[in-house]
């Protein structure tokens, strides 16, 4: 997953209001809290295994694979199906 | 069955995408599959520090690192872990996959903490089944470098 291109800030609230655009996926792969506090979601890539953040209007392209039926980063790398269980050798079966 | 281990440590976060804050490696064959990352700082200025998480191919060399003791009797009752947590590199860096994709990677606050959780065991980051592959914590950006702490929790 390519990064995200943070910014650096300088105000403590700031950690919370970054995360303001992040959306509430109904089928969560990660959370992040900061300060204790439930602020994000994350969906993991179903090729690379990379966790990101849905943000709402970001703009950034993610992607389906209609194959593992499961999001993935968007990150050229990660246009082929090469589902990451399968390399791995790991077997979870399909998204859930 | 997977054995939970967990260790935390402490480094000086400056920036760099050659040596870690950290890396998570398996000994051998074991894979390592890391579902918790907490971090934050045990200083007060006011700082900001960008990480992120990357693939590694090779715990780099045998010595000129210090590795956290992984594994706790309430975790595993042996104890004992194949994998390790080493960071403080002065030689034998490990080799770093990609010092621009990163598994997952977040912006922090010097006074926040930041904690991640995988869902459930099959979104845990995990390594390749490769002898020596792992996960390697990278401080990309700082404001000013600061006194960081580290938790990761994983299973082998």
């Amino acid at each position: 997953m390519a990064d995200e291109g943070h910014i650096i800030i300088v105000n403590p609230d700031a950690d919370l209001a970054r995360y303001a655009d992040a959306e509430h996926v109904r089928r969560p792969h990660g959370v992040i809290w900061v300060n204790g506090q439930e602020v994000a979601q994350t969906l993991q890539c179903c090729h690379c295994g990379g966790h990101f953040v849905p943000r709402k209007g970001s703009r950034t392209r993610r992607g389906f694979c209609m194959k593992c039926e499961a999001v993935t980063c968007g990150s050229a790398d990660c246009v082929e199906c090469r589902p990451w269980v399968a390399e791995f050798g790991q077997n979870f079966g399909r998204e859930f | 069955m997977p054995r939970a281990f967990g260790a935390g440590w402490n480094s000086t976060n400056t920036a760099s995408t050659t040596v870690p804050q950290g890396h998570l490696v398996g000994a051998a064959t074991h894979i390592v599959r890391l579902y918790e990352v907490n971090t934050g700082s045990d200083a007060t200025a006011d700082n900001a520090a960008e990480y992120g998480i990357t693939r590694t191919t090779s715990r780099g060399g045998t010595s000129g690192y210090t590795s956290v003791p992984a594994g706790a009797a309430s975790l595993d009752s042996t104890g004992v872990s194949a994998s390790f947590l080493d960071y403080g590199w002065t030689t034998g860096l490990p080799a770093i996959t990609s010092a621009t994709n990163y598994m997952l990677s977040w912006g922090q606050h010097q006074r926040a903490t930041y904690r991640w959780v995988a869902y459930d065991y099959t979104k845990m980051l995990q390594t390749v089944p490769a002898a020596g592959a792992g996960l390697a914590l990278l401080s990309v950006t700082v404001s000013a470098t600061f006194n960081a702490v580290y938790h990761f929790s994983w299973e082998e």
